[in-house]
């Protein structure tokens, strides 16, 4: 598709950074632009698993500098932001989102892992949040589905769900209805200065824009150094998802245990997506990310174990697709010495953060006082 | 309904079980899908939008025949033999939670599952796979052949099943004999089959999980030849996911293992020569057959080169195919050329079929259209080769555009570009029963000497044979589809309101709609549309759309165009996959 020759915005990925920059921009009646080297939603926000995450996750406990430490309290905050934009969204959008905030378990096996837990709640409710312990008692009444070996968990009101499948289209829908244009398969190869705008150059040809802003997600760095900015790499992480067949209703909640790779929750189709964070490879010819058996094979024994049910179940999909990670923390806003070049890059559970992302660096680009309280995010110029 | 006759008398055990509660008798043996085809019960499950289902590839592929069976959620009944008191009800959607005394699908495994390491593992059980595990157990190779059906043979070499016996060798037909030679003639080599083995998923050429005996089981063979198959073409026209709207193959299954018609009035539709033979099989067995509808021109003096290649090359195949006319014609059954099948219609199940002529081009004429009362529509319109194993491996693939289907690339030993890996018959590209069994023999011989066995003399004498004849096999293969040369519809035959998709019940007007909106690949149209990712995998929608999206983005299809391989191969139960990680 050929892109427009000139733009105010140009924004540089079609994730659900990049759509609801273009969703919240093209609202403020500027005029915007955005390009994906492939579709839209391919990457990680089309291929990730929809879990609204705002507690702090197991392997975040092992951070314990200082620094990680503020960086994982003031992502949290931002991740609960991040969950009532959505709700804000799933009004507005165009459908049905699967949008449900019904809350997250963060199961235990043992007394020793819910001390753990405990810990973590005070942290947590010290960040504003209105997490909880919850007994083993509290727990089959909460969650009967779970097995009974479990000692307890940690609840987290603000959890939940959405489904990416649907979300980002409708995010990008819903852009094009403000006037963005959104091209395909037009990728960035080189930027240059262009008086006080910039000249973007494409496979499809230049692009003269006024304003650039990166939200190439793990490929941003790569962005960011086209304009001579060293950002500290993404590392790729390749993940794996099962899919079980649709089953009437029964699980409530986004559940993930305190200290093993599991994550599950029950789509709107009734099909359990089950994951964790086990590893997947990239087979070397096809390039495509390919999922391996030990992975598939623990991760379903953990979930088997947590929820004896599965046994009356099949799994029928899995997937496989690369996330970023980074101990850098979200990289927002405008850049010093670079002006009119915007980042609006944000990893881990960038999915739930994404909107919440977009808010700010659109906030930042209209100069605009922040409605969320950045201090220590890492914006530029904050 | 049950056939009769033709020196096959019954010998199983008749059995009652219920479905939806009413009792209905059954052959103890055959399958859940072949009782209730002959009790007449053809819609088996209810979809998400409330519509209901049935066989449809009798194979274990669309997954299209889910019933409950005591309370077990989604069995394929096409795959699963009936046993005194099944409680077989229709599948709701979605599945139900089973009560506390419902076993379970599979027990977890107690210890660590087996890991085979065979010279040679062979994957599916037809012509080409019984084969290749002849030729390489002749060359003394320790030889594993796993297929996912109850008995051997495929699909080409399927035999009757064990409710039914010949009164003597004169009833069967040569189909069944050289089918059951070979089978013994397998058997006798101790060769190891394992029935109903699934394999679920292939992550490395020495890392083939098999889901077998209620358990996931590795194999880490020496060299693997796949052998598994093709499945039919979905064209999808309106109506086509009706009870009673089947593949020919389903159909024929049915017939020729158990005995059973998918219905009392029959017509048959598509395109090659399948269609006639199982028309000639139903109306020899005593079912009114309507009529064959076939999409080529009536073959006439332009073919006459065509068919006397066809009689140098294969002279009986020939003289059957006179024989399945000539009875047809006597029988008043019409074969009507330039013609297609353009809908099914009947409330809940197939009721009346619809035709039409063709223009050449392969446009159905206003106005030509002409309506059977029918209980059954089967259909053949060629075939995909099913790339389910040899894709997750990484082999090298390529896009047939003639034939539109994605197509696996071996040399003349029919070894792909990962070593080790040989793939035969119709999986590795459609070229008829006997060229499958050359490819198999070939590639049998090929992983012995992988293995790094020295073949007897008599082998390398069989292999020289057999390669001199696969060339004439295929020379047949081609005049015949020449004289069958047909249009190929992919979505042309379906309109807005048609579901291509009919796992999740997508339609062609939504797939379409999401094309409309800037979405160009097939993976996109996934995601947003959900076409693709219900329990086939994509098998039948998948090539549909793939042609869509080269309508729409002006790329021409090639290896990557389709969505990406994943396991499982199959749906497969979760109690035997888990396995308690190392570090746990
Ligand atoms: C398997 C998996 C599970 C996950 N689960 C969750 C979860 O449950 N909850 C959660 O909150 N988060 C989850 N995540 C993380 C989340 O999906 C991501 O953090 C988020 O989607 C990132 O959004 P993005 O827009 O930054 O990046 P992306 O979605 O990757 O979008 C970036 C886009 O930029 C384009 N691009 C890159 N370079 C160029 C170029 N040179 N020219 C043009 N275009 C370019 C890419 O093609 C891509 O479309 C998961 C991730 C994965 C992979
Ligand atoms: S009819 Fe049983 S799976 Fe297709």
């Amino acid at each position: 598709m050929k892109p427009a020759i000139a733009t105010d915005v140009l924004i540089v990925g079609g994730g659900v950074i990049g759509c609801s920059l273009a969703y919240w921009l093209a609202g403020e009646g500027l005029d915007v632009a955005l390009i994906d080297r492939h579709d839209l939603n391919t990457q990680a926000s089309g291929c990730n698993a929809g879990s609204l995450h705002v507690q702090i996750m197991s392997f975040q406990l092992k951070l314990t500098d200082e620094r990680s430490r503020r960086r994982v309290d003031t992502t949290l905050r931002m991740y609960a932001a991040g969950v009532g934009v959505w709700q804000e969204l799933s009004n507005t959008l165009d459908t049905d989102i699967e949008l449900h905030v019904d809350g997250g378990l963060m199961i235990a096996d043992t007394e020793a892992q819910l001390c753990v837990l405990e810990d973590k709640v005070k942290r947590e409710r010290a960040s504003g949040l209105d997490n909880r312990i919850i007994d083993r008692a509290g727990l089959r009444a909460l969650a009967p589905y779970l097995s009974e070996h479990l000692a307890g968990a940690e609840v987290c009101p603000l959890e939940g769900r959405v489904n990416p499948a649907i979300a980002t289209p409708s995010l990008a829908r819903g852009a094009e209805a403000r006037g963005a244009r959104m091209f395909r398969h037009v990728e960035l190869r080189a930027i240059e200065r262009d008086g006080r705008g910039f000249k973007a150059e494409t496979n499809h040809g230049p692009i003269r824009c006024g304003r650039i802003i990166n939200a190439a997600g793990r490929l941003g760095p790569e962005i960011a150094a086209m304009v001579g900015i060293r950002l500290p790499p993404y590392e790729g992480e390749v993940l794996h998802m099962n899919v079980t067949e649709p089953v009437e209703h029964f699980v409530d909640h986004l559940v993930q245990h305190a200290e093993r790779r599991l994550t599950f929750k029950q789509a709107t189709t009734g099909g359990l997506l089950i994951g964790g964070g086990w590893p997947a490879v990239v087979d070397q010819r096809t390039g495509l990310p390919i999922s391996l058996r030990t992975s598939i094979q623990s991760n379903l024994w953990i979930a088997q174990q947590t929820v004896p049910r599965l046994a009356h179940m099949r799994i029928v999909r899995t997937w496989a697709a690369i996330n970023a990670l980074s101990d850098a923390g979200p990289l927002l806003g405008e850049v010093p010495g670079v002006p009119g070049f915007h980042n609006a890059l944000f990893a881990d559970a960038g999915y739930t953060a994404g909107p919440i992302v977009a808010r700010l660096v659109t906030e930042g680009l209209m100069g605009r006082k922040p409605t969320f309280d950045i201090h220590g995010l890492g914006l530029y110029g904050a | 309904m049950r056939v009769k006759g033709h020196g096959i008398n019954v010998v199983a055990k008749e059995i009652d079980v219920t479905f939806n509660g009413q009792v209905v008798k059954a052959l103890e043996g055959e399958t859940v899908a072949a009782s209730l085809t002959a009790a007449g019960k053809l819609s088996l499950r209810q979809t998400k939008a409330g519509s209901r289902r049935g066989i449809f590839c009798g194979m274990g592929v669309c997954n299209e025949c889910l019933v409950a069976i005591n309370g077990q959620q989604n069995i394929r009944a096409c795959m699963t033999t009936v046993k005194p008191g099944m409680r077989i009800e229709e599948q709701t959607y979605p599945g139900k939670l089973p009560g506390p005394d419902t076993p379970y699908l599979a027990e977890p495994p107690v210890s660590d599952p087996p890991v085979h390491k065979p010279d040679v593992l062979v994957i599916g059980g037809g012509p080409a796979g019984l084969q290749a595990a002849k030729a390489a157990a002749k060359s003394g190779c320790q030889v594993v052949v796993i297929d996912e059906r109850p008995a051997l043979g495929g699909q080409y070499f399927k035999q009757l099943s064990k409710t039914h016996a010949f009164d003597s060798d004169d009833s069967m037909d040569k189909q069944f004999r050289a089918g059951r030679d070979l089978i013994r003639e397998v058997e006798g080599l101790g060769v190891k089959i394992m029935r109903e083995a699934m394999v679920w998923g292939a992550f490395g050429p020495q890392d083939i999980a098999v889901f077998a005996d209620g358990k996931s089981q590795v194999f880490e063979p020496k060299q693997l030849v796949v052998a598994t198959g093709a499945y039919e073409r979905g064209v999808p026209v309106p109506g086509w996911t009706l009870p009673g709207y089947m593949t020919t193959g389903a159909a024929q299954t049915l017939l020729r293992s158990y005995r059973v018609s998918p219905g009392k009035r029959v017509i048959l539709g598509g395109n090659g020569p399948l269609n006639i033979q199982v028309a000639y099989e139903l109306t020899r067995a005593g079912v009114e057959v309507v009529a064959v509808v076939e999409a080529a021109p009536k073959p006439g003096i332009g073919q006459a080169g065509n068919l006397m290649r066809m009689a140098v090359e294969s002279p009986d195949l020939v003289r059957d195919g006179i024989t399945y006319t000539r009875t047809l014609k006597n029988a008043n059954v019409p074969i009507l050329y330039d013609h297609v099948i353009i809908e099914a219609r009947g409330e809940g199940k197939v009721e009346t079929a619809v035709i039409a002529r063709l223009t050449p081009n392969g446009e159905p004429i206003q106005g030509t259209q002409r309506e059977f009362k029918v209980d059954a529509i089967c259909v053949g319109f060629g075939f995909q080769p099913s790339a389910d194993v040899s894709r997750p491996l990484g082999c090298r693939h390529h896009y047939d555009a003639k034939k539109g289907t994605l197509t696996i690339e071996t040399d003349a030993n029919c070894q792909t570009s990962v070593p080790g890996v040989f793939v035969a018959g119709d999986s590795g590209g459609m070229g008829g029963s006997r060229a499958a069994q050359e490819q198999g023999f070939i590639a049998g011989c090929a992983a012995a000497r992988g293995a790094g066995r020295t073949l007897p003399s008599d082998v390398e004498a069989e292999l020289a044979r057999r390669k001199g004849k696969l060339g004439s096999h295929l020379r047949f293969q081609a005049a015949l589809w020449d004289v069958f040369k047909a249009p190929r519809w992919m979505h042309e035959l379906a309109r807005e309101d048609t579901l291509v998709c009919r796992c999740e019940e997508v339609t062609l007007g939504q797939i379409n709609q999401a094309f409309g909106t800037g979405i160009d690949t097939v993976g996109g149209i996934k995601r947003q549309t959900r076409a693709g990712m219900g329990r086939c995998q994509g098998r039948y929608c998948g090539p549909v759309m793939t042609h869509l999206q080269s309508l729409i983005n002006g790329q021409p299809t090639e290896e990557f165009s389709f969505f990406a391989p994943r396991p499982p191969i199959k749906p497969v139960p979760i109690a035997a996959l888990a396995r308690k990680p190392a570090d746990a």
